[in-house]
């Protein structure tokens, strides 16, 4: 299946890429995608969206197909073929 | 809210006669605003410019705190800021600016950044509350106060041409740790931004708290705007409350 996931703000500048599409198993879960475009875009990246037990950091907001989900390595969620992720970091205001 | 009705001289029946003739506000509308009070926190480049437009509207009374004196780091985009102010303090800046534009606004001020310490007496004194700071921890610290109080908090946020907004309401939406449970390891207070991005914003802040005072439309809450002004993307995306919140319990 295919995904794509696309970056705002503080991620896009890290990743340096608006988005990715990624190719994955069938219902791979969001935490194998995300693993996934980390692998091909950078150390950086990776630090900024996961953890080192390979869970989203609490303070990235993920959707998907524009709905909110929280997703874990004990209940991950699950993609299918064209969904569209959507990540955003922490942003303030100054 | 200030539940009398406070009543408008000729003078300012004059000063905000445009606004008035918009559909649903009128004079009962301009009183209502009048009567209002809002917190303001910190009067940057988002806070400053809500400050700024909820004083042209009539807000009754805010309240406004930021600590530090005007840098130039500053003037790209806080404007309530002046170049013939910098080394002084911000909030006397603020203050002045404010005044020359709408002498009508009760201004009362403070030269400290929302903290544990006082966010709950400062949101105490208002019906409403604009959280415009850089740090979580200020965040935090309103997002618990304002909760416990049972105000709103009109949620402003920015980075380089991206911004977000929102509007929580006690008992009905999420509040902000339900959106970050942590504080962020990587954020940093300072970061890329123009004026007109964090004015963009703060002119849509502003317009949440004249609709939440008023009652006209209808507030940004359970959703966030998340604007790209590099594609001039608008997102409108549902949020939800996080089951075990610490703050709202969901």
């Amino acid at each position: 299946m295919k995904v794509t996931v696309q970056f705002e703000a503080q991620l896009r500048q890290v990743a340096a890429i608006n988005e990715l599409q990624v190719e994955l198993p069938d219902r791979d879960s969001l935490q194998s995608a995300l693993q996934c475009v980390c692998d091909q875009l950078g150390e950086s990246l990776h630090e900024r969206l996961l953890t080192a037990d390979g869970q989203v950091r609490p303070s990235v907001m993920v959707f998907v197909n524009d709905r909110p989900v929280v997703s874990s390595v004990s209940e991950p969620h699950q993609l299918i073929d064209g969904d569209v992720v959507l990540l955003l970091p922490p942003i303030s205001g100054g | 809210m200030n539940n009398s009705v406070p009543h408008l001289s000729d003078a300012e029946k004059a000063r905000y006669e445009w606004q008035m003739w918009t559909p649903d506000v009128g004079e009962a509308g301009q009183q209502k605003l009048k009567a209002a009070s809002v917190l303001v926190s910190r009067l940057g480049g988002v806070g400053g410019t809500v400050a700024y437009y909820l004083a042209a509207a009539g807000v009754g009374r805010l309240v406004l705190a930021h600590a530090g004196n005007v840098k130039p780091s500053d003037l790209n985009r806080q404007l309530l800021m002046t170049t013939d102010w910098l080394g002084k303090p911000r909030v006397e800046s603020a203050e002045r600016r404010l005044k020359e534009l709408n002498p009508f606004v009760e201004i009362h001020t403070t030269s400290e950044n929302i903290s544990e310490e006082n966010a709950s007496s400062l949101i105490g004194e208002v019906d409403i509350v604009v959280d415009a700071a850089p740090l979580f921890s200020e965040r935090f610290a309103m997002n618990k106060a304002a909760f416990v109080q049972g105000k709103p908090l009109v949620e402003c946020a920015m980075y380089d041409l991206d911004a977000q907004l929102t509007t929580l309401v006690p008992g009905s939406t999420p509040c902000l740790k339900c959106l970050y449970p942590e504080d962020p390891p990587n954020w940093k207070r300072e970061f890329p931004v123009f004026g007109a991005v964090s004015g963009m914003v703060a002119s849509m802040a502003a317009v949440e708290v004249i609709k939440l005072i008023t009652g006209i439309g209808e507030p940004l809450t359970n959703r966030m705007l998340w604007v790209n002004l590099r594609t001039m993307n608008f997102r409108t995306l549902p949020i939800a409350q996080r089951p075990g919140c610490e703050v709202c319990g969901h």
